[in-house]
């Protein structure tokens, strides 16, 4: 009897071994799975918004002091439009023209991806906020990639940052 | 001297293993621990190897990967394809021209991007949906197949920069 229960030892240790091989190897796959996609996330989001920045977009309606505008050109174009019409006047709206550029984003990015934008002039509380999901910055989840770029336009600094999450 | 003989190790000369009685069982007693013993090597052997496979498996996609990207990269940067800067004329990396993709074969982009592995480019107007597609087509039956994608932009002959998608599957 005293075989048997050798070897059922023997059958424990070889389980435990075995155990840590799956383990070991699992934690390999993982990390080097989450190495590729980390990698890849930053370059992602930048070339997603230079490519949505230099799109073209209009003729987009908008509305400034009482006067009907159109606007035809970049998205960037669009957004440094409705950053200058929220920083000059109360009397507005850049909705058609703010949908065109959400329009375009929406286009570039992939389900199951969520974007969002915040474009602001910085040193001012001018900013403007975009999202085809989150109903704020704040609600954006921790877990995202971005993509921010600043530009200098009319003597104003603008920074325009693009989130991206699951 | 009547009697069995004792030798040094315990066992007595002459007699049958089946009736010593101080540890020396009979090979079927054994048997149930024999395959215990057996069915856990083959156990952890299995798994060993399984564990190598695995781990084999994900650095040959790892590499893959590499090399897709690489090759992402270089479909980006293609100067025959890309629309130039109005001043200084530099190609503008990920700024399609659509006029240069209608002109672009499969052997051109072979010679140029030196693929390692077979591939196949889809370059995608996702404000037309119209797309040009280069290579073999994408089947179910390759093995290892993996797919990027970047955002790209598509200059028309309208001059307005619709949205656009590259993706490039390759596969060993």
């Amino acid at each position: 009897m005293s075989a048997i229960f050798d070897a059922i030892l023997f059958f424990m240790i070889m389980l435990a071994a075995t155990g840590s091989v799956i383990l070991t190897s699992s934690a390999i796959t993982s990390e080097r799975t989450e190495d590729i996609s980390k990698g890849g996330r930053g370059r992602f989001a930048s070339e997603l918004h230079s490519s949505a920045l230099a799109c073209t977009i209009g003729p987009a309606a908008y509305r400034l002091d009482s006067r009907n505008l159109t606007f035809t050109g970049s998205v960037l174009g669009g957004i440094r439009t409705m950053l200058s019409v929220l920083h000059s006047s109360s009397d507005y709206d850049i909705e058609g023209l703010s949908d065109a550029v959400k329009g375009t984003y929406g286009l570039l990015v992939e389900r199951p991806l969520h974007f969002a934008l915040h474009a602001v002039i910085l040193d001012t509380p001018t900013e403007y906020f975009i999202s085809d999901a989150a109903a704020s910055p704040g609600d954006i989840g921790p877990e995202r990639w971005t993509g921010v770029l600043r530009v200098h336009f009319s003597g104003l600094a603008e920074e325009l940052s693009l989130f991206l999450w699951r | 001297m009547r009697g069995p003989r004792r030798v040094q190790n315990g066992f007595r000369a002459g007699s049958r293993l089946s009736d010593d009685r101080r540890g020396g069982g009979d090979l079927i007693e054994e048997m149930p621990a024999f395959i215990v013993v057996v069915l856990s090597v083959a156990v952890f052997f299995v798994s060993a190897l399984n564990a190598h496979a695995s781990v084999a498996r994900e650095r040959e996609l790892a590499g893959l990967h590499d090399e897709c990207g690489r090759f992402l990269r270089a479909f980006r940067g293609l100067d025959c394809l890309l629309e130039r800067e109005p001043c200084s004329q530099e190609p503008l990396a990920g700024r399609f021209d659509a006029r240069n993709l209608d002109g672009l074969n499969l052997s051109a982009l072979e010679r140029r991007l030196n693929a390692p592995h077979p591939f196949n480019v889809t370059v995608l107007d996702l404000s037309t949906n119209s797309s040009w597609t280069f290579g073999p087509p994408v089947t179910g039956s390759q093995r290892h197949r993996l797919k990027l994608t970047s955002a790209i932009t598509i200059a028309t002959d309208e001059g307005r920069r619709h949205p656009g998608r590259l993706e490039v599957v390759m596969w060993l």
